[in-house]
């Protein structure tokens, strides 16, 4: 009996350890965000829409699934204004263009953001049969998303976007091997360009996102919506300790532009997300974005590139485990 | 009394469901993979030539086989991509193939050529008029007719449609899916009238239309709502019926359907295998189902196509892991739950009234063959015999 709960626990450790879901680990936070066409976008969701990309390693040959958790709205996570009354579409688009497109790259959805081919799409609304429960799209062929070699691999698109209503859909994302289990493909990545998401109600909990700063960069502008001016964020690299940026109010957007010195070129920043202990706001959603000097959106990391950036001396708060 | 007979009718009942529902039938399946030589193991599409060559399409490449060798071809061979989206083999026993980029290859007199459509879209469906013009859906731009003759392209918009799927009828109708439903527009001087929704079709997202083995109609697949049976008139009156209902077919993620040669209906999906509607020629109806899955010995559950070919041979397009031939079900492979009963088989008979009888490594088994469900287990347990083991 003793053997079998070891392997059991181990078992468990493994699927830990090997799992890639969006919002990943390293990330701290508890759930992606967008709400209903309709909502008022006080609740801390610009433009009800969010936009993430996985990459696919060249080499790899087997199917792939992409899974949602919680993707309906109503029940256990989502937030609800008055009676649940919203539907978000979940569409996966890959081929030619799907990434490339100038409009995909984008951190608004306008234009031909949903670009290249549509492999699957699936509206979901008020319905307990996927409250606190995953949803797997069906399986995806490596090939079908567009190759690109400066990414890495084949890059599939899900576009999440509120129709209508005003209610809040809380979720995660995870790329995974298998249908029915999250089993993270090897070697696999996911960034967007426009990060929508929910924070912890704890204020000891720190959030991070990983923008990747490639080496044209020599200053960026980071923008952030809605933070309802809750404690302080930073900015930690590979040589800074901790940047502070500017924080938005409830509803707007705030710019702050940063210089990026030659040896934080090709890493990643760590923006650190620290609530204030004794304002207790709870269900704050926000949403960043991060352009470089040419005015082109960076793409953030769910897994660093590179690595969490660690200067000496810095203030390191390891995401819990 | 009567509280009596009820309780030994519960217990009856009881053991009678574990014991059908503790083993499993096993039918056996040809896998052609990666490792067989396909150049990828996610089939689109199957066809047949005029010379009996199997053709698979693939998100990879193209394959041919003749029956013991698989032959590769890709852009270096003549195709305008490697991803093969559909194929369609017209009225002169040319084999086209749609890309995932909006252009169309085809195949005659042993090479490929390419038409270029300038649409950066996937192809979802190729179909032919009466004069041989080839129609070609697109999911977002569309569809276009190319000429028999020049091969010149004209493209006919369809705004804020998603198109999967095209079939132009013998009346020179063209019915369209889309992901909100049916249409339909009528070819008139080598041009397309207005569209028009399918009245009586619901606005579900349709995933395949095939033309009627008796060319009475088409099936039309939907990925919501399992499968409809489209009877056209002379007049080209469009007549709807659901499929399925009176059997209890319930169906999600349906991504096409085949008529076989004895009118059954193979609906392939994504997450349920392969569902056979068997169809009795008797009552002119379906009147049961059958399902191919993981649990008897079907490789995949995500399955993208399904074709018959001459020699009545069933292949099989799974999403992921290649092509697998169903082999003869007078072949069956019975696999029973090691905890209950026994795999070890020392002897087989069949009775006259159809029983068939296992002595196995446990005990004495009797399965009824018409239902294919386990009646009774004999063992040391319940005491019919002394001992297990059955020689």
């Amino acid at each position: 009996m003793k053997i079998a709960f070891a392997i059991l626990f181990f078992t468990i450790c493994i699927l830990k350890i090997s799992g890639q879901p969006i919002p990943a680990k390293e990330e701290n936070i508890p759930f992606l965000v967008t709400f209903g066409g309709n909502a008022d976008k006080s609740w801390g969701d610009d433009d009800f829409c969010q936009i993430f990309f996985f990459v696919i390693p060249e080499d790899y040959k087997n199917p792939v699934y992409i899974r949602v958790f919680d993707p309906e709205v109503s029940g256990k996570y989502d937030e609800k204004k008055f009676a649940f009354n919203t539907k978000i579409k979940f569409s996966v688009y890959g081929g030619k263009s799907s990434f490339t497109h100038i409009d995909a790259q984008g951190v608004d959805p306008v234009g031909k953001y949903r670009s290249g081919n549509l492999l699957a799409e699936k509206i979901f609304y008020n319905n307990t049969k996927y409250d606190d429960k995953w949803y797997t799209f069906r399986p995806i062929s490596p090939t079908e998303g567009e190759l690109s070699k400066v990414y890495g691999g084949y890059v599939i698109k899900i576009i999440i976007q509120g129709i209508s209503g005003d209610d809040g859909n809380l979720y995660r994302l995870y790329l995974s091997t298998k249908p029915n289990i999250n089993e993270s493909v090897e070697g696999s990545n996911s960034f967007t360009f426009e990060y929508s998401f929910r924070l912890h109600n704890n204020a000891s909990e720190i959030s991070h996102i990983y923008p990747y700063i490639d080496d044209k960069v020599i200053s960026i502008k980071q923008s952030n919506f809605d933070w309802d001016n809750d404690g302080k964020l930073y900015f930690v690299s590979v040589l800074r300790k901790a940047v502070e940026i500017k924080k938005s109010p409830n509803k707007k957007w705030v710019v702050s532009e940063h210089t990026i010195l030659e040896k934080e070129k090709n890493s990643s920043l760590d923006i650190q997300m620290h609530k204030n202990k004794t304002a207790n706001i709870h269900n704050n959603n926000v949403v960043f974005y991060i352009r470089n000097q040419y005015g082109e959106a960076l793409p953030f990391y769910t897994i660093p590139i590179g690595g969490i950036p660690r200067p000496k001396s810095s203030i390191i708060i390891a995401p819990r485990k | 009394m009567l509280k009596n007979w009820f309780k030994i009718f519960l217990a009856l009942s009881s053991c009678f469901i574990m014991l059908s529902s503790a083993y499993g039938q096993k039918i056996k399946f040809k896998v052609f993979d990666i490792e067989k030589g396909l150049p990828n193991n996610f089939i689109n599409t199957i066809i047949q030539d005029k010379n009996g060559y199997l053709w698979i399409g693939t998100s990879e490449g193209l394959a041919k086989y003749n029956g013991l060798n698989i032959e590769q071809f890709k852009t270096k061979d003549g195709l305008s991509d490697d991803f093969i989206s559909v194929t369609y083999i017209d009225n002169q026993g040319i084999m086209w193939l749609g890309h995932s980029n909006g252009n169309v290859s085809y195949y005659n007199k042993g090479k490929f050529d390419t038409i270029g459509s300038g649409l950066n879209t996937i192809i979802t469906g190729i179909t032919e008029d009466n004069v041989g013009n080839k129609w070609i859906s697109t999911q977002t731009e569309g569809i276009y007719r190319i000429e028999k003759e020049t091969h010149t392209v004209k493209v006919y918009e369809m705004p804020n449609n998603i198109i999967s799927s095209i079939v132009c009828l013998e009346t020179n109708i063209i019915l369209i899916g889309t992901n909100n439903g049916l249409y339909k527009r009528k070819i008139i001087n080598n041009n397309l009238s207005k569209i028009e929704s399918v009245n009586g079709f619901p606005s579900f997202n349709v995933t395949s239309i095939i033309k009627k083995n008796n060319k009475s109609g088409v099936w039309v697949t939907t990925s919501e709502a399992g499968l409809y049976n489209l009877s056209i008139s002379d007049n080209n009156k469009i007549t709807v019926f659901k499929v399925g209902d009176n059997i209890g077919l319930n169906l999600e993620n349906v991504q096409s359907v085949f008529e076989d040669n004895e009118q059954n209906l193979w609906v392939s999906t994504f997450g349920l295998g392969i569902c056979k509607l068997n169809y009795s020629l008797d009552k002119k109806d379906f009147i049961d189902i059958k399902f191919y899955n993981e649990e008897n010995g079907l490789i995949s559950n995500y399955v993208k196509t399904i074709f018959q070919d001459r020699e009545s041979n069933i292949w099989i397009g799974t999403y992921g892991f290649g092509l697998a031939q169903k082999m003869e079900e007078s072949f069956l492979f019975y696999s029973f739950d090691e905890n209950v009963y026994s795999n070890n088989i020392f002897s087989i008979i069949i009775d006259k009234k159809q029983f068939l009888w296992l002595g196995t490594a446990e005990g004495l088994m009797q399965i009824d063959l018409r239902t294919e469900k386990v009646l009774e287990f004999y063992n040391a347990d319940n005491k019919f015999i002394k001992g297990t083991s059955i020689n």
